[in-house]
């Protein structure tokens, strides 16, 4: 906007022209000198009918932008939103994988240690079941090597009677065919000493 | 709710849940926790369950809307069981607020005025539910009991017995559930555990058996000692008994599902004895965890027949077989009131066994918590 004069007073460049502390009129000569020149007036009529229509499509064009602003705005808020949400979002996924593949991962070694354990219990079972068996058979053999031990010392004592019973049998007889014997020799000595007499 | 198009809103949330449940519940969290960031101090760190857990309370409260009669008390054991999470009626409208969102997110062009309408108001009747039961129970509760661990026997390297000692006693009745909490541990995942001790005395027991993965079990028997500090929240489970009634019982237990029945025990011992089988079953011989416990209460109790039976274990002398099974071979049971305690599986073998012989189903009590 170009400087404005009226009356010789200058309104400065970008000033408002309507701000009335930069508008003044000359007097005018006619009518004893009272009122404002007319041409001074009828070009202030003619700047202010024009600022008045600058102004009027400025407005139109503010509000034109504010309207566009108005309808980018929720959708600029809801796209803070959505990117949050979906922050929020990942986050709990990836929190929800962690725990879960910690909780699977002490799930699973809770399961081997039970097998293992299982595994270990019934091996120990087996193997006292495998040592009850044997100490069965052990004391099933003890058992019968026991009877032969009484039985065999029952054979003995039974031999050694009948062997005793036998050896003095026989030492009786020999004993008596000693005697005989003797009784002979001494009768045939007896005999032979009459013979020679 | 009379004036909500309830019929629109369960097919909205059909059509929502088809995204996946998993999926929506996230997109839920993730918008509660960013809206409302306070909010995510209140859940563990892992949140796969917790969206299970919204997903399963979602469709049951938009399945049942029409069932007030089924509704009501669900509503108000969700609303009182939150006081222990630190629920509070300002996080309501938080958790209204995401739900919508979320709905609306998942909706699509299905979305519309009438529907938000809807859901608000419906979400509207269920929080006003919720914290009414809440504020009830505040009159009479604390939102949760804290203790600590006195004692921690490992009877085998899997199976552990827990004394805990809380500051005020938790108002359990024998056989009933508390939810647990390992403050320090496991901050903020609870877990159910049945004292096997009668109320009243200033500690109790739990038994606990490691459950592979399982966050709670696996703390508590490696890494509990005494001093560990506990939560534990308001009784539940209808393991517990009729004081009106004058039948005989018959308790089948697998496992720790012992604990319950060794309660009801000691309070049946307190209040004079009824004619009692327990019918205790492990798989080996080394998981006869609590052996010299129930020889005692054996021993202590005219009143009371106790069978041990194994199922996987040739060198064991005694009775062989599972539990239910093994209990069912010993007897009629049609005019005993049965309690039953184990493994899922154990507990849907056992109770399936008890009615396909003529127990009456009002006869037969049993609790369905899930195990980890």
């Amino acid at each position: 906007m170009s400087a404005t004069t009226y009356g010789g007073q200058e309104s400065d460049v970008g000033a408002d022209p309507l701000d009335p502390g930069h508008v003044s009129f000359s007097e005018t000569k006619a009518f004893g000198g009272r009122g404002y020149d007319e041409q001074e007036v009828d070009a202030f009529v003619a700047t202010v009918t024009h600022e008045l229509d600058r102004l009027r499509s400025r407005v139109k064009e503010l509000e034109a932008e504010l309207g566009e602003l108005k309808a980018e705005t929720p959708r600029g808020d809801a796209d803070v939103v959505a990117q949050s949400l979906s922050i929020l979002t990942s986050a709990q996924q990836a929190a929800d994988t962690a725990v879960a593949s910690a909780d699977e991962y002490s799930g699973r070694v809770i399961a081997e240690a039970r097998d293992a354990y299982n595994d270990a219990s019934h091996r120990a079972q087996e193997i006292m079941d495998e040592a009850q068996r044997t100490a069965e058979i052990a004391s099933a053999t003890q058992s019968e090597l026991d009877k032969r031990t009484v039985y065999l010392a029952a054979l003995h004592d039974s031999v050694k009677v009948q062997l005793t019973t036998t050896l003095e049998a026989i030492l009786d007889h020999v004993t008596s065919e000693y005697q005989r014997a003797t009784q002979i020799s001494d009768e045939v000595a007896r005999a032979r000493q009459s013979d020679a007499t | 709710m009379a004036d909500l198009d309830t019929a629109a809103l369960k097919e909205n949330f059909a059509a929502v849940a088809a995204h996946g449940g998993d999926e929506v519940a996230l997109y839920f969290y993730s918008y509660l926790f960013y809206r409302h960031p306070e909010t995510r101090d209140m859940f563990p760190p892992r949140m796969t369950r917790q969206r299970d857990r919204l997903v399963s309370a979602l469709g049951h409260i938009v399945s049942n809307v029409d069932d007030v009669e089924d509704l009501l008390p669900f509503l108000q054991d969700l609303g009182r069981d939150h006081r222990k999470f630190g629920a509070l009626a300002a996080h309501y409208p938080a958790v209204g607020n995401a739900l919508i969102v979320t709905l609306r997110h998942f909706s699509g062009d299905e979305w519309s005025d009438k529907l938000e309408q809807d859901w608000t108001a419906a979400y509207g009747l269920v929080a006003q539910t919720m914290l009414a039961a809440a504020d009830k129970a505040a009159d009479s509760q604390p939102p949760f009991w804290a203790g600590e661990v006195v004692k921690v026997e490992h009877r085998t390297y899997d199976l552990a017995v827990v004394r805990i000692r809380p500051e005020e006693p938790p108002p359990y009745r024998a056989g009933q559930s508390l939810s647990l909490e390992l403050v320090d541990l496991r901050p903020r995942e609870w877990r159910w555990y049945t004292p096997a001790s009668k109320p009243g005395g200033e500690d109790f027991e739990v038994h606990t058996r490691l459950i592979e993965g399982g966050p709670v079990s696996t703390a508590l028997i490696t890494r509990a000692r005494i001093g560990t500090q506990v939560r534990l929240g308001a009784p539940v489970g209808r393991m517990m008994l009729d004081d009106e009634s004058e039948r005989p019982l018959l308790m089948i237990a697998g496992s720790t599902g012992l604990a319950p029945m060794k309660a009801m025990i000691e309070q049946l011992a307190d209040d004079g004895g009824r004619p009692t089988h327990l019918f205790f079953g492990a798989r080996t011989s080394r998981e006869i965890y609590d052996g010299p416990a129930i020889d005692e209460l054996d021993r202590a109790n005219a009143w009371l027949s106790v069978v041990t039976a194994v199922s996987d274990d040739n060198r064991w002398k005694g009775e062989r077989g599972l539990i239910g099974e093994v209990a069912l071979a010993h007897g009629e049971w049609t005019d005993h009131d049965t309690y039953v305690c184990g493994s899922p599986a154990m507990v849907e073998n056992t109770v399936k066994l008890l009615v396909a012989s003529g127990v009456p189903e009002d006869q037969i009590y049993f609790d369905e918590f899930d195990e980890s």
